[in-house]
């Protein structure tokens, strides 16, 4: 680690951590998922519905 | 990546020189591990209770009839049925017969609603008449879905083998001993139009 670069703020921390806690992660998640449901719509209506459970 | 101290002003370089962009890349320095872990699990706790409570929301039937389309035309029909009152008191809800429980089915189901919701923005159903009209369309599109998976919403409550032959008429005993139990048919290919009024189907040329 070289000493010249600058130390993130303790403010500045916490900060990223919220931000990427209770924002950047959970939109990532559902976008996700969304894409999983849409990937598998777009599979069942080229396959037809899916058989039994 | 490009170099912070970079005098490039290109997108990338300004994301990466970005203070809170930096500081979301690099190890924490004013935080334990332990505590970020805690975070980071509690944050994961909190998300799952709250995607899971959404979800559960979005299988209500409630939700389901938030909307006129549904409302006044679907759910008015099923009031007059068998799933609305019956003499065990079990009441069958749209989600019942119209989502599948498996989570893989079930989240590309609420993905598919995002034409539902398409059709609601522009009032593709907007009318009694517009609705009557796509009305056969859509029916289709619940039977083909109930016969290729063997009915399986119907099943949820009702098990062929813990049907009481004694106890029905002999009309239903001949079908279901003969097509149902042998795996020939499935519930919906005999019983359409059990919980809504059938399409109209004369006007339809296309319908056979
Ligand atoms: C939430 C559970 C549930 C679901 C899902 C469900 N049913 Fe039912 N169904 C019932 C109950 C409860 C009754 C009434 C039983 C009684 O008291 O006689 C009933 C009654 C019926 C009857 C008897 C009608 C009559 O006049 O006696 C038929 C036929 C039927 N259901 C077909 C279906 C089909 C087809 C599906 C799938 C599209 C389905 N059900 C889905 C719970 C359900
Ligand atoms: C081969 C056609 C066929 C299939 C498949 C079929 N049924 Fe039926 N079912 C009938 C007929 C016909 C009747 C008698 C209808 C009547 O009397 O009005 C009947 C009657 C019933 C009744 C009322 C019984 C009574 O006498 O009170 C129930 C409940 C029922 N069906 C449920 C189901 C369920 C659930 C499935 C799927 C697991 C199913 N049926 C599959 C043809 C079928
Ligand atoms: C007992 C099972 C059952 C319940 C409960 C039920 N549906 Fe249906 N629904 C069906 C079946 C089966 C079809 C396929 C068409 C038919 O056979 O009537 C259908 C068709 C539809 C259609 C396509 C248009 C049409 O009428 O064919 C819509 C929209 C719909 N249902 C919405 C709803 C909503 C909203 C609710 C709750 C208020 C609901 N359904 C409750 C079984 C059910």
């Amino acid at each position: 680690m070289q000493t010249a670069v600058a130390q993130s703020s303790k403010a500045r921390e916490a900060m990223s951590f919220l931000i990427l806690s209770v924002f950047i992660w959970p939109v990532i998640a559902v976008g996700f998922v969304a894409v999983y449901g849409f990937a598998f719509w777009i599979f069942f209506i080229l396959s037809g519905p899916p058989g039994p459970a | 990546m490009a170099n912070p101290s970079s005098e490039r002003r290109g997108l990338w370089a300004r994301i990466a020189g970005n203070s809170i962009i930096r500081t979301m890349a690099r190890p924490s320095v004013h935080f334990s591990l332990a505590f970020l872990t805690l975070g980071g699990f509690v944050a994961g706790v909190a998300f799952w209770g709250a995607f899971n409570t959404a979800l559960e929301f979005a299988n209500t039937e409630k939700f389901c009839i938030g909307c006129h389309e549904m409302r006044d035309n679907v759910y008015q029909e099923l009031q007059g049925t068998i799933h609305w009152t019956n003499r065990s008191g079990v009441r069958a809800t749209c989600p019942d017969c119209h989502v599948p429980h498996a989570w893989t089915l079930k989240i590309a189901r609420k993905m598919a609603a995002s034409r539902e919701i398409y059709g609601m923005l522009f009032g593709v159903i907007d009318t009694r008449e517009k609705f009557l009209a796509v009305r056969p369309e859509l029916a289709q599109h619940e039977w083909d879905r109930m016969s290729a998976n063997r009915s399986t919403e119907c099943r949820n409550c009702h098990k062929p083998e813990s049907m009481n032959f004694d106890k029905q008429k002999a009309q239903a005993v001949a079908a279901h001993k003969n097509q149902l139990l042998t795996g020939e048919k499935t519930c919906i290919d005999c019983h359409k139009g059990i919980a809504h009024k059938l399409p109209n189907v004369e006007e339809l040329p296309t319908f056979e």
